[in-house]
């Protein structure tokens, strides 16, 4: 057939965006952290230098809403002229303009698309290879399905799209589409952007979602990247993952189910230096007040240890108590315990009518903290609660 | 346990005092200060739990003596036996301490007690006595947990409202200050569009400047090149005015000048010629045959005495010849010859021609004579020249004067042939004196026109003058042209005008200063990255409050947890020595107070219609009311041993009705325990008659 060629798909880079959810602010966590998006673009860059890519699919949130500022568009604009190859952009949701864009214009070989699709084949001229369809967010949220009327026609056709297949997302406000419809378009490659979590949702014709090339909070563990794609003979040959990520988040698990700090410490899961952490302590024992009350000291151990840094810490852990046998005890744990039957089959409201008692607490800004917790969060509040009263009560008075 | 009898041999002020018989039931002892109460109440004391931890009074000394007969609730006779600090029970069984677990300390501060003793709330509000009487099971330990709690609840968020020592209102204060640096740096984010657009029209109108201003600097150098040939101008203004006064010079044509020039040339040449010329005039014809005459005279006597003395000799011979002639013949050419020449010199005066014609003739002469006196005296050769100049004698000719006869002869033979080139010459000369002449008459005329020589040679004189002049203003003008870069004209024309005065502020100093401060400032935004650094600070700033919130909720649902709880067994669980402490105090006060044993609460607190009280908040006497009450209640039921309770001088703060609701309480304590209560004032009227055993010390 003659249709071989190379291009890089990626999405969501979020140039710009805070890391969520580290309390443990220090200035050169901060800045490793501001710098990382910027490193993934340029291993994008790197690698597509280095592997002679034809082209670079930007499939959405290049930026971060109201964060993107004139440095990030302009490290990005310089991103893509030294790429020096055709860099498609198709925009996503937060990538909304800023006023003064226009004053730093992209490189003559950025290609954005609009918010209708259009179809720019790759390369100009007569002997293309491949269509590349691409349509960009209208606005910040896009109630279209943006891959309507998107329709391949050539030999090999791309299509760029920043959109929530299946609606995988809250609501329906990111251009919401059905994989039953793309699969129907004659698209061979649908560069998706949008879920951070990297996926090859479908085969032949390819429905893929690269992830973001950067994890930002805890929930975006492991190694982050975008899809160096080999398309030979007409047909999609080879999908290859190539991490860019410079900052690794990692979720360790600790059970402290008969362990002491020396085994719990000694037992470590598999965590990498310089790795961002969200420790979560599961089981029942004796280091469950330790967990609760001298958290500082399991931390540091964990960090001196590995290398790394523990960035969220998620107590679930009990205390070495047995519930069930203390129930109906008759006595003043038994009754905590019971309380905390009652409060945890509570709804939402309920709850946080409980915890915010004090009138302090009724200001709507510490409301608000609640409300955006899910019911679930506030049981597990509940349950950490009482395991906190059955360390006290049980324990040394601390 | 009853205490059937006490014997005190000795113990403090106290001695030999037996009270025997002693009853069940509630015994008041009475008397004054100072009458032994206390040491009595003492002796009973530490002789039925012994403690190393006495108090001093009485003193204690080896003399301590006495006994105590006891009865348990059981029916055992115990008889304790007190030496000294030692006590004993006479039958080696235990003492009561260790057959009831009771410590001294524990006796003494809620069954044995003077009015300080009372007081000391720290044994029932703390610890076992607590644990064990005035709280839940389990719930020992829930006011310090809450206190705990709330101050950890506090420490992160007041009740009431959030405080600046709280972390909830620092973070705020906090994320609040990075939020308005964000939205700064985002205003600025936001006015990069301006400051482009104001770096390009700032660009545009620094062009537009530079422009102007390199016009201007064009039209300054222009301006200043035109001034810098105002010299020459004003030098070809000069040369100008002089050349008007030479300008009539310019009737003097070029072909008159030449034509004149050529005529002084030629005449000079010719003057110069006749002056190069021989000017000797040609020989006369009467000197021509003076000097043909001598010529054939001096050939004559040439060719004679060659032939007579040495025919066809040479010249030496011919002098061997001469050398015999004799006087005569010596004598008369010569003479000849002198004649000769002065005729000859006569004649030849005329010209100088014909003067050294005359001389040649008349030096020959000489010359024959002076060779014949060298030939005489010297034998010596001479020339003819010589004899004539010295003047010497002639002397017979020798062949030396012979040969410059010879000599002379062909000089005059020269003078001949010369003189027609004298003739020639002389014609040439009369010619061109003739040319000459000519010459001058057309060299006047010319000069004629002008005024004559003199005239003529001045205005030739300012005519090359007026020449020079207009070469000099030719050369200036060039120069001034070529400098200026336009015509002479055009050039005095405009510095003949008024310079127009160039703009000299621009205003691009200003503008470069400012493109600088805008070039800084999209630099500073391209490249600052304080933005991203301020979002993740502030994200960790929400984190964290967002984590101390949830701190916060965490610690109000284990307070809620412990409320409820408490609740729960406050309703469904209240110990039974609070019910019976709660009698007693309502006795004591009417029913106004009961105990509050809210596990929650520290201490001990009571409560009326209008809530709780802690002990802080109480009255000495309801002080003593409410401890009474609890110590009572603990007293009734501590142990399975109701063991005699020993109350010295405790109704002393009561007020009469006070000590009388005390009095019933303490009544009502003692149908089925044994009370001792010491009282320095009679207790008359408190106690209904008969209910009591009173004992006067």
């Amino acid at each position: 057939m003659g249709i071989d060629f190379k291009f890089i798909h990626c999405s969501d880079l979020h140039l710009g965006a805070p890391f969520k959810k580290v309390s443990s602010f220090d200035r050169e966590l901060g800045k490793r952290m501001a710098e990382a998006p910027f490193a993934a673009l340029d291993r994008i860059v790197d690698k597509a230098i280095t592997e002679n890519a034809d082209f670079i699919i930007f499939s959405g949130d290049i930026f971060d809403s109201e964060n993107i500022t004139p440095g990030s568009r302009h490290r990005f604009a310089e991103a893509v002229k030294r790429a020096g190859i055709r860099c498609y952009i198709a925009y996503g949701n937060h990538d909304h303009r800023r006023s003064w864009e226009n004053s730093i214009p992209l490189p003559g070989n950025a290609v954005v698309f609009p918010d209708t699709p259009v179809n720019i084949p790759y390369p100009d001229g007569e002997n293309k290879l491949t269509n590349v369809i691409g349509v960009s967010h209208g606005a910040k949220e896009e109630g279209r399905d943006l891959t309507d009327g998107i329709t391949g026609t050539g030999p090999f056709s791309i299509a760029a799209v920043h959109c929530d297949l299946d609606a995988v997302s809250e609501g329906k406000r990111y251009a919401p589409c059905r994989l039953n419809d793309l699969l129907t378009k004659n698209i061979d490659y649908w560069a998706l952007g949008h879920i951070h979590k990297r996926s090859i949702v479908h085969e032949y014709p390819h429905v893929v979602y690269p992830g973001n090339t950067q994890g930002r909070n805890t929930k975006e563990t492991g190694r982050k990247g975008a899809y160096l794609v080999t398309v030979s003979g007409g047909k999609v040959a080879n999908i290859e993952f190539f991490a860019t990520h410079e900052i690794m988040w990692s979720e360790a698990e600790l059970d402290i189910t008969g362990k002491d700090i020396n085994s719990l410490i000694g037992h470590l899961p598999d965590i990498g230096p310089g790795e961002l952490v969200k420790l979560k302590i599961t089981g029942r024992g004796d280091l469950d007040r330790m967990i609760r009350f001298e958290r500082k000291d399991i931390i540091r151990a964990v960090e001196d240890r590995k290398g790394c840094r523990v960035v969220d810490i998620e107590v679930n852990s009990m205390p070495n108590i047995d519930i069930n046998a203390r129930r109906n005890t008759g006595d003043f744990v038994s009754a905590v315990i019971r309380e905390a039957d009652i409060m945890s089959g509570s709804d939402k409201k309920t709850l946080i009518s409980a915890i915010c008692a004090t009138k302090a607490s009724q200001s709507p800004e510490i409301r608000k903290v609640f409300e955006d917790m899910s019911e679930t969060e506030l049981k597990d509040m509940v349950n950490d609660a009482l395991a906190s009263i059955l360390g006290k009560l049980t324990g040394d008075s601390t | 346990m009853k205490v059937k009898a006490l014997r005190i041999r000795s113990f403090g002020k106290l001695t030999d005092r037996v009270f025997d018989d002693l009853p069940e039931g509630l015994i008041v002892i009475t008397g004054s200060n100072e009458s032994g109460k206390t040491t009595m109440m003492e002796f009973m004391r530490s002789t039925m739990f012994p403690s190393n931890k006495r108090k001093n009074y009485p003193e204690q000394t080896k003399n301590d003596s006495g006994s105590a007969e006891l009865q348990t609730d059981s029916g055992e006779e115990l008889v304790l036996l007190r030496n000294g600090k030692e006590v004993s029970e006479i039958n080696k069984k235990d003492l009561p301490g260790k057959m009831f677990s009771m410590d001294s300390e524990t006796y003494n501060a809620v069954f044995a007690m003077d009015l300080g003793d009372l007081e000391n709330a720290e044994a029932i509000s703390s610890g076992n006595i607590r644990n064990r009487f005035l709280t839940v099971p389990g719930g020992e330990a829930v006011p310090f947990v809450l206190k705990n709690i709330e101050r950890s609840g506090t420490d992160i968020m007041n009740e009431d409202r959030i405080t600046p020592k709280n972390p909830v209102y620092s973070l705020r204060k906090e994320i609040g200050e990075i939020g308005n640096e964000i939205y700064s740096l985002r205003r600025q984010s936001d006015e990069y569009d301006n400051t482009v657009e104001e770096m390009n029209a700032l660009i545009k109108s620094t062009e537009s400047a530079e422009l102007d201003q390199l016009r201007t600097n064009e039209e300054r150098n222009r301006r200043s090149i035109l001034e810098s040939q105002k010299v020459n101008v004003d030098a070809i203004n000069k040369y100008s005015e002089r050349r008007k006064e030479t300008e009539y010079a310019y009737a003097l044509t070029e072909e008159e000048m030449n034509a004149h020039a050529r005529l002084c040339s030629y005449i000079g040449s010719l003057e110069e010629r006749i002056e190069r010329m021989d000017g000797t005039p040609p020989l006369t014809d009467d000197e021509i045959s003076k000097i043909m005459g001598t010529e054939r005279e001096l050939t004559a006597i040439l060719n004679g005495k060659a032939s007579n003395d040495i025919p066809g000799s040479g010249a030496k011979d011919g002098a061997s010849a001469v050398r015999r002639n004799t006087n005569a013949e010596k004598t008369m050419p010569l003479m000849l010859f002198i004649a000769a020449g002065i005729s000859f010199a006569a004649s030849i005066f005329i010209t100088a021609a014909a003067a050294a014609g005359a001389a040649l003739v008349a030096g020959a002469v000489l010359l024959l004579k002076r060779r014949s006196r060298d030939r005489i005296y010297n034998n010596r050769e001479t020339n003819t020249a010589e004899c004539i100049a010295s003047g010497t004698e002639a002397v017979p000719i020798s062949t030396g004067t012979i040969t410059a006869a010879e000599e002379t002869l062909r000089s005059l033979r020269k003078m001949i042939d010369n003189n027609a080139v004298r003739i020639a010459n002389h014609k040439m000369r009369t010619e061109m004196i003739v040319e000459i002449t000519s010459k001058k008459e057309e060299l006047h005329a010319i000069e004629g026109e002008y005024g004559g020589k003199e005239n003529f040679e001045r205005t030739k004189a300012d005519r090359k003058t007026l020449t020079e002049i207009d070469k000099t203003i030719g050369t200036l003008k060039k120069s001034a042209e070529l400098s200026a870069g336009m015509e002479y004209e055009s050039l005095v024309r405009e510095l003949g005008t008024e310079p127009s005065v160039p703009q000299t502020d621009h205003g691009i100093t200003d503008m470069k200063v400012r493109r600088g401060e805008l070039k800084a400032k999209l630099d500073s935004l391209r490249s600052d990255d304080r933005l991203n650094l301020l979002l993740a600070e502030k994200d960790a700033k929400e984190t964290e409050l967002a984590d101390k919130i949830k701190e916060w909720g965490v610690l109000s649902l284990q307070k809620q947890l412990i409320d409820r709880a408490c609740g729960e067994l406050y309703a469904s669980m209240q110990p039974s020595v609070i019910k019976i402490a709660n009698r007693y105090l309502g006795m004591m006060t009417r029913g106004r107070y009961t105990l509050d044993v809210d596990p929650r609460l520290e201490g001990i607190n009571i409560r009326d219609a209008s809530g709780y009280k802690t002990s802080k908040q109480w009255s000495s006497g309801l002080s003593d009311q409410v401890y009474l009450s609890i110590k009572m209640a603990v007293a009734k039921n501590m142990g399975s041993e109701r063991l005699p309770m020993i109350l010295d001088d405790v109704l002393v703060r009561f007020d009469t009705e006070r000590k009388k609701a005390a009095c019933g309480a303490l009544l009502e304590f003692a149908k089925d325990q044994q009370v001792f209560l010491f009282s320095c004032v009679p207790l008359d009227g408190m106690f209904p008659d008969g209910t009591y055993r009173c004992i006067r010390l």
